[in-house]
C-alpha cells in the first residue's frame, strides 16, 4: 500500500498541476488582458493575488498564463524524447554502422550549451519553435545514448533472440519486444527532457523572445512583475510558484520512476 | 536570476540615445515643481552626502570630453570642474565661469566674458586659452560624444585676452549659451592624459576614486559661494532597484532616476523624500508620415483621439507625470500655451477610420522594448485602448539591446523615447529635411523656412513666438502620439535638503545641497 501511493503521489500531482495550468484559462475569474484595478494593487478579497503593471488581475494571469508555456514544454520534450528513443534504439540494435553515426553526432551537439543554442536559434525562429529545436538538439542524444546502452545489455537476451529467430522484422522487434524492456528508463527520461525544455522555455520567455504582451505567460511574468516587486510582490510569487512546483513535479517524477525501475526506496 | 543580465544589456543598448538626447539641450520652463527637499529652513555646514547615482562600473571614465555615458562620472565632473554657462531655474542659461556674454549682429559670432578668480587645483589661474582647448577638445571628440559641439566652427574661435573668448557658429544661433550649458567642462590646456582624473577649478575636488565610488572634498579655493557640504560620496549603481533600496536601507542619502514604482513603494514605507523633476521622460508612438497607413493624416488623428492619456499616465508612470498634447517638448519655453488639449473621442476617431477606407479596421505591429521602465507597459495599454475604434495592434517587445540601432528610426510605428529635449534641438535632430535621424518622416519645407527664420531671431520672446507658430502644424499634423511626460524622481532620506529640481543636467549641480544633523 505504502509503496503504491509512494508511487503515484508525484505523478498524480504532476498530473493535476499540468491539467490545471492547460485548462486554466476557462477557470479565470476576470478576462487576463484587462485592467480591473489600480497597476500594483495589493492582493485584496476581489483579486486574492493582486494587480500587475496594468492592472490587471494576477490571480487570472497565472490561471491563463501556464498553458502556452507547458505546452511548448511538452512538445519539445516529447520530440526530443521520440527522436533520442528511435536514434538509441537504432543505435543500440545496429552499434556498427548507426551506433557510430549517432555517438559521433551526439558528441557533436552535446559539446554546445543548450541555452546558448537557444539563444542563437530565436534570432532565426520564433520563440516557441527554437525552444522545440534546442531541446531536440541538446536532448535528444542524451536519451539516445542511456537508450543505446540499455538497448546493448539487452540485445542478446533469449526472448530477443527468439524473436528474431521467428522472422520477426527488426524494426517491429524493436518496438514490440524491446521498447517496452526500457519503459522505465524512458519514463525516468521524460521527466528530466521535461525539465530542460521548461527551463528553455522560460529563459527565453523572460528573455523576450517567447511570447508578446499583452499574453499572460508565467515567464513573460517574471519580468513584467519585476519592477512592481515593492509595491506586489504577489505579482512575482504567483507565476514563479508554479513554474518551481511543476520542475520539481518532473524531477520527482523522473525519480520516482527511476526507483521504480532499479527497485530502489 | 536573468533579470540582472538583461536589465545591464539594456541599460548599454539604450544610454548613447539617451545621452544624446539629453546632452542636445534638455531644458525646460517649469520648474516650480515641489521638490519636497526645498522646505525652509537654516542649511546647516558640514557632513557628507551619499549619493547613488546611474552608472556602469564597467564604463566609467575620467574623461569630461568624452561620450558621457555613465551619469555617476557626469556627476563628479559637474562637481569639479567650472562650466561656461549652467541650466538657470527659469530655463535660461546663467552665468558660471562665464560672467556675460553678447554676440554680433547675425548671431554667428559670441563673445563671452570669463570670471578672472577662477583657479585650478594646482593654483592656475582659469585662462581662455583653457577654454579654447577644452571647447576644442570636445569638438575633436566628436565621434565619442555624439557630436555635442558640431554646431560651433572651433577653428574660427579666438581669445582677444586672457578672459575672454570669441565663438564662432556654423550658422547663426541664438541659443548658443544654452548649447554650452552643463558639458563645456574646462580643464588646464594641454591635459592628454585622463586615465586618472584632471584637476579642475571646480567646487569640489576628487580625493579617491574606483571605478563605482568617487570621494570628492569641498574647494575651499572655488570662487563662488562656499558649499555647505565638507564630502561627497557618489556611487555608480546601474540598478534603479538597487539605488532605490540603498536610500530605503539607509545606505546612501540620496538615490538618483529611480522608478515610480520605487518612489511609490518607498513612499508607503515612510521616511523618505521625493524629488521630482518635470518634463523629463517621455514615450511618444512615432509613426511614420511616409509609410501606409499612416500617410493618411486621418488615421494620425484617429488615433490620437483614439488616446486615453490619463489612463497611460496614471498606469505607466503611476501618476507621476502630466498628460500632454501631441507635441513632444510641452516644457519648452516655445510651447504654444493657447493650443487646444487633445481630448478622447471614439466616435470622432471611429467616423476619421471609417473615412480613411478602415471601415473593417486595421492590423498593425506597435515595436517597442524594455530599455526604461513602463516602455512596454506603455505600448500594450495603448494597444488596448485603439482596439476600442476597431485597430487591432500587436505590441513586439524588442531586446533592449538592439532597440535603439534596429527599431529607432527604422520601424515605421514604434515607441520612441525624449528624456527632456528642447524644441529647437528636437527640430535639428529629428524635424527637418535633412535631420539625420526625422524618425516620423516629417519633411515640410515651410516649417524648415520658419524654423531657420525664427532662429536667427535674438529676442526670446520674439523666437519663441515662431517657433509656438510652427508647433502648431506639428500638432496638427505631425507623427506623434505624445500622451504624457513622466517626472524624474529621485529618493532622498528625510534630512537632505537644497537638491535642484529643474530640468535636464541641472539635477548634476548638487553644490548647494546639505544635511540636517
Amino acid at each position: 500500500m505504502t509503496r503504491l501511493r509512494g508511487n503515484a503521489v508525484a505523478p498524480g500531482v504532476a498530473l493535476a498541476v499540468f491539467t490545471l495550468a492547460l485548462l486554466g484559462r476557462s477557470l479565470a475569474p476576470n478576462d487576463p488582458e484587462q485592467p480591473v484595478a489600480v497597476p500594483w494593487s495589493a492582493p485584496s478579497t476581489q483579486l486574492p493575488f493582486g494587480a500587475d503593471a496594468l492592472g490587471r488581475d494576477v490571480l487570472s494571469r497565472v490561471l491563463a498564463g501556464g498553458a502556452n508555456l507547458l505546452g511548448v514544454a511538452l512538445t519539445a520534450a516529447a520530440a526530443a524524447l521520440l527522436i533520442g528513443v528511435a536514434l538509441g534504439l537504432a543505435a543500440g540494435w545496429w552499434p556498427a554502422r548507426a551506433g557510430r553515426a549517432v555517438r559521433w553526432l551526439g558528441d557533436l551537439l552535446l559539446a554546445m550549451p543548450a541555452l546558448v543554442l537557444a539563444l542563437v536559434l530565436a534570432v532565426a525562429l520564433p520563440g516557441a519553435a527554437a525552444v522545440v529545436v534546442a531541446a531536440v538538439l541538446s536532448g535528444a542524444p542524451l536519451t539516445a545514448r542511456v537508450v543505446a546502452a540499455q538497448c546493448a545489455t539487452v540485445r542478446d537476451s533469449g526472448y530477443l533472440h527468439a524473436a528474431v529467430e521467428r522472422g520477426e522484422h527488426g524494426a517491429v522487434v524493436l518496438i514490440r519486444e524491446l521498447l517496452p524492456a526500457l519503459r522505465g528508463l524512458v519514463a525516468a527520461d521524460v521527466g528530466l527532457r521535461l525539465i530542460t525544455a521548461l527551463q528553455l522555455a522560460t529563459t527565453l520567455a523572460v528573455l523576450g523572445f517567447g511570447p508578446q504582451p499583452p499574453d499572460p505567460d508565467w515567464a513573460l511574468m517574471l519580468s513584467e512583475n519585476l519592477p512592481g516587486a515593492a509595491l506586489n510582490p504577489t505579482a512575482l510569487l504567483a507565476p514563479a510558484v508554479p513554474l518551481a512546483l511543476c520542475a520539481l513535479l518532473c524531477a520527482a517524477t523522473a525519480r520516482t520512476a527511476t526507483r521504480e525501475r532499479e527497485g530502489v526506496w | 536570476m536573468l533579470t540582472p543580465v538583461r536589465s545591464r544589456l539594456a541599460r548599454r543598448g539604450a544610454l548613447p540615445l539617451a545621452i544624446a538626447a539629453l546632452l542636445l539641450a534638455g531644458c525646460g520652463t517649469d520648474t516650480t515643481t515641489g521638490g519636497s527637499t526645498d522646505e525652509p529652513g537654516t542649511p546647516v555646514d558640514g557632513g557628507t552626502l551619499r549619493y547613488v547615482v546611474p552608472g556602469s562600473p564597467a564604463t566609467a571614465s575620467n574623461d569630461p570630453h568624452g561620450g558621457l555615458g555613465n551619469e555617476s562620472d557626469l556627476m563628479r565632473f559637474a562637481l569639479t570642474y567650472d562650466v561656461l554657462t549652467v541650466p538657470g531655474a527659469d530655463g535660461t542659461p546663467q552665468p558660471r565661469l562665464a560672467q556675460t556674454w553678447e554676440a554680433n549682429q547675425s548671431l554667428d559670432r559670441w563673445t563671452f566674458h570669463l570670471r578672472e578668480d577662477a583657479t585650478f587645483t594646482d593654483g592656475e589661474p582659469v585662462l581662455a586659452k583653457d577654454v579654447l582647448y577644452s571647447l576644442t577638445r570636445i569638438a575633436d571628440k566628436a565621434a565619442e560624444n555624439y557630436g555635442r559641439l558640431a554646431d560651433f566652427d572651433m577653428a574660427a574661435a579666438s581669445a582677444p585676452d586672457d578672459h575672454t573668448v570669441v565663438l564662432a557658429t556654423r550658422a547663426p544661433m541664438a541659443e548658443a549659451p544654452k548649447a554650452l550649458e552643463s558639458i563645456s567642462f574646462v580643464v588646464p590646456e594641454g591635459s592628454t592624459d585622463f586615465a586618472e582624473p584632471v584637476g579642475g577649478s571646480g567646487p569640489f575636488r576628487v580625493t579617491e576614486t574606483d571605478a563605482q565610488t568617487a570621494v570628492l572634498l569641498r574647494n575651499d579655493d572655488w570662487w563662488g559661494e562656499r558649499p555647505h557640504l565638507d564630502r561627497i560620496e557618489i556611487r555608480a549603481v546601474a540598478d534603479p532597484q538597487a539605488r532605490a533600496a540603498a536610500v530605503t536601507s539607509g545606505q546612501a542619502d540620496v538615490a538618483g532616476s529611480v522608478s515610480p514604482a520605487a518612489v511609490k513603494a518607498a513612499e508607503a514605507g515612510g521616511d523618505v523624500q521625493v524629488v521630482r523633476r518635470k518634463g523629463v521622460t517621455e514615450y511618444p508612438i512615432i509613426m511614420r508620415l511616409d509609410s501606409a497607413p499612416f500617410d493618411d493624416p486621418r488615421v494620425r488623428e484617429a488615433f490620437r483621439l483614439a488616446t486615453d492619456r490619463q489612463a497611460l499616465v496614471d498606469t505607466v508612470f503611476l501618476g507621476y507625470g502630466q498628460i500632454a498634447n501631441d507635441l513632444p517638448t510641452p516644457y519648452d519655453p516655445s510651447y504654444p500655451q493657447d493650443l487646444t488639449q487633445r481630448t478622447r473621442d471614439l466616435d470622432r476617431a471611429k467616423e476619421l477610420l471609417e473615412e480613411a477606407g478602415h471601415a473593417d479596421g486595421l492590423k498593425l505591429t506597435l515595436h517597442t522594448t524594455t530599455s526604461y521602465p513602463g516602455m512596454d507597459t506603455a505600448a500594450t495599454l495603448w494597444a488596448r485602448q485603439l482596439a476600442e475604434v476597431g485597430v487591432e495592434v500587436d505590441v513586439k517587445v524588442e531586446p533592449a539591446d538592439t532597440y535603439w540601432t534596429a527599431i529607432y528610426a527604422k520601424k515605421d510605428f514604434y515607441v520612441g523615447y525624449y528624456g527632456g529635449i528642447s524644441f529647437p534641438d528636437l527640430v535639428r535632430v529629428g524635424l527637418l529635411a535633412a535631420s539625420p535621424t526625422n524618425e516620423t518622416a516629417w519633411r515640410n519645407a515651410s516649417f524648415d523656412a520658419e524654423f531657420n527664420a525664427a532662429m536667427g531671431i535674438l529676442d526670446p520672446a520674439e523666437r519663441n513666438s515662431k517657433l509656438a507658430r510652427i508647433q502648431q502644424d506639428l500638432w496638427r499634423d505631425g507623427g506623434y502620439v505624445v500622451w504624457g511626460v513622466g517626472d524624474g524622481l529621485d529618493l532622498t532620506s528625510p534630512g537632505v535638503h537644497g537638491l535642484p529640481d529643474g530640468p535636464g543636467f541641472q539635477r548634476m549641480f548638487i553644490e548647494r545641497a546639505w544635511k540636517t544633523r
